[in-house]
């Protein structure tokens, strides 16, 4: 099976669908999830993220190979959070419609592991204070791409802030900035779905 | 040197000549609205009200080059896209209702000419006001999106990106026929008199799609909408405000004579680099940060642009600018901080040296 793990691991990387295919009917429902996450899923998403931060590859590549971790943790029944305890949130803030960022930022969460509740797009603040208490979330991951909706990321850091006060909370966006988190007294800033997991590990260290 | 008008500024800094100051484009656009008094739908659908607020914006700013520009989604609208225009923000299209919604409907998409879209011949008609009444003085610089973009307008950029590697086939056939759209486009614009016409390609950089793709599927299509330009032999100028735009893609592509972007180029360690290896034979357009321009106050605008001047200004061939569009909510004297800047910029670097010295 070694093997097979290792070429599933290449197929994830490189969007091989018939591979993939090919596996899934070999194993024939006699799988091992962990086993498979462990050996392929979790090192190939460590690539496909790397590859971003090497230069060796860009989004589109990530979006091909999140597709396939998708296709297999469908095939196996995986329904996701069982890799990692803290409870993810997510969303656009009210005012802004682009959820490119926030959907891949949610795939790559779902992909490691998290637990993750996506609150789509154009989301009031209140919107999140209910789902953050409601999944008693431990981190939030906001996004804008836009400069008129400053305000309100501002308003939704503050109100999680007051109803959860533990919580971490990640920015991300066109418009966004380690500086700007710093302003908006965010925990920290993804600068896209490649370094989402390693600002996650670091807020909360 | 005695004080130079905006045109004698910008055209002596394309000559490579030298000039009174360094020359300013605030690309204040949406912001403008804000002086005007007029609202975000009216800006986007009225060539006059948006007119008459980049000039009198011009006029209180005194930035030296006008981008004739509205919104992402002129090309998208023309094509058939739903787009919502809210009252307090920027145009963007129905996500909810794309117009391509499944690959085979890139093949179904129908060409027009650009003179009979409605937004296309309103934008046009905005070309056409700006240039008759500040041409003379202000450069007006003509805008259009790039092919990857509008289609990713048309179809969602997330969906884009994944038939660009499932199904590049039916991709393409999109991209022919909003090319030739284009095309049309920017030679319209030239009719109505522009200086020169700026490209906007985001895909290429790593918030876009890898070198490979973006000279497959961007760079051999907007090298026609180039050539337009240059047999026209207006400026040529290209905007990309990714992180690490890939400089050496675009000048192998479109050759522009002005980049202007937000981020270290792919193929440089830092700015000075990209000063040495781009900024020689074209304009650098650049780089105080729309963040900054939002969140600052006027005095800092002024430091970080003075800083922007050293770093890639030494020899000429640079506009200082913002990194992209100014923030359409933001502070409009952060706009005329900028010009503050290039205009004081010698009294403000003695100062500077003066207070290190003290």
């Amino acid at each position: 099976m070694n093997g097979t793990l290792h070429d599933l691991q290449q197929a994830i990387i490189s969007a091989d669908t018939a591979h993939v295919d090919q596996f899934l009917e070999n194993i024939n429902n006699t799988f091992d999830y962990e086993r498979i996450y462990n050996e392929c899923i979790e090192p190939a998403l460590n690539i496909l993220c790397a590859n971003i931060q090497d230069r060796k590859g860009a989004i589109p590549e990530l979006l091909m190979g999140l597709k396939q971790v998708h296709r297999i943790a469908g095939a196996t029944g995986y329904s996701g959070g069982s890799k990692r305890q803290e409870k993810i949130l997510m969303g656009v803030v009210e005012g802004d419609i682009h959820d490119m960022g926030k959907n891949v930022i949610r795939d790559v969460c779902t992909g490691y592991g998290y637990h993750v509740t996506d609150l789509g797009k154009n989301v009031p603040s209140a919107a999140f204070v209910e789902a953050a208490e409601a999944q008693q979330a431990d981190i939030a991951c906001l996004s804008t791409m836009m400069s008129t909706t400053v305000q309100a990321m501002e308003k939704t850091i503050m109100q999680l802030r007051a109803c959860r006060p533990g919580i971490r909370i990640i920015i991300g966006g066109a418009f966004m900035n380690q500086e700007m988190a710093g302003r908006l007294a965010a925990d920290g800033y993804a600068k896209n779905a490649s370094t989402v997991m390693n600002e996650i590990e670091r807020i909360l260290q | 040197m005695e004080q130079m008008s905006s045109m004698e500024r910008v055209l002596a800094t394309i000559r490579g000549e030298e000039t009174d100051r360094v020359p300013v484009c605030s690309l204040a656009v949406g912001v403008t609205r804000l002086v005007s008094g007029c609202s975000f739908p009216d800006f986007s659908r009225d060539s006059e009200i948006a007119a008459e607020s980049m000039i009198r914006t011009n006029q209180l700013v005194g930035d030296d080059i006008i981008l004739c520009f509205t919104d992402l989604s002129v090309e998208a609208a023309d094509f058939g896209q739903e787009i919502i225009y809210p009252q307090h923000s920027t145009a963007y299209p129905d996500y909810e209702n794309m117009l391509i919604k499944e690959p085979s409907d890139y093949g179904r998409l129908q060409g027009f000419s650009a003179e009979k879209g409605p937004r296309m011949s309103t934008y046009l008609d905005l070309c056409n006001i700006l240039t008759t009444r500040i041409g003379q003085e202000i450069p007006v610089l003509g805008f259009v999106y790039g092919p990857l973009g509008v289609l990713g307008m048309l179809r969602g950029m997330e969906n884009l990106y994944r038939d660009l590697l499932e199904c590049p086939e039916d991709v393409k056939k999109g991209l022919e026929t909003v090319t030739d759209v284009l095309v049309e486009f920017v030679r319209a614009q030239f009719s109505r008199g522009v200086a020169g016409v700026c490209i906007d390609t985001l895909p290429a950089s790593r918030s876009g799609v890898s070198p490979l793709l973006w000279e497959e599927f961007e760079g051999v299509y907007t090298k026609k909408i180039k050539d337009e330009i240059a047999a026209h032999g207006v400026l040529n100028a290209h905007h990309g405000c990714g992180f690490s735009p890939y400089f050496k893609e675009v000048r192998k592509w479109l050759d522009p004579q002005v980049f202007s972007f937000a981020d270290v180029p792919e193929d440089c360690l830092d700015m000075l680099e990209a000063k040495e290896k781009y900024g020689r034979d074209a304009l650098l357009m650049g780089c105080v940060s729309t963040e900054l321009l939002y969140t600052g106050t006027p005095d800092e605008v002024i430091r970080e642009s003075v800083r922007q001047i050293d770093l890639l200004g030494e020899g000429g061939n640079f506009i200082l600018a913002p990194t992209c569009e100014f923030p359409p909510n933001g502070n409009i004297l952060n706009a005329r901080a900028m010009v503050v800047a290039a205009q004081q910029y010698s009294r403000l670097r003695e100062r500077e040296s003066e207070l290190a010295l003290a």
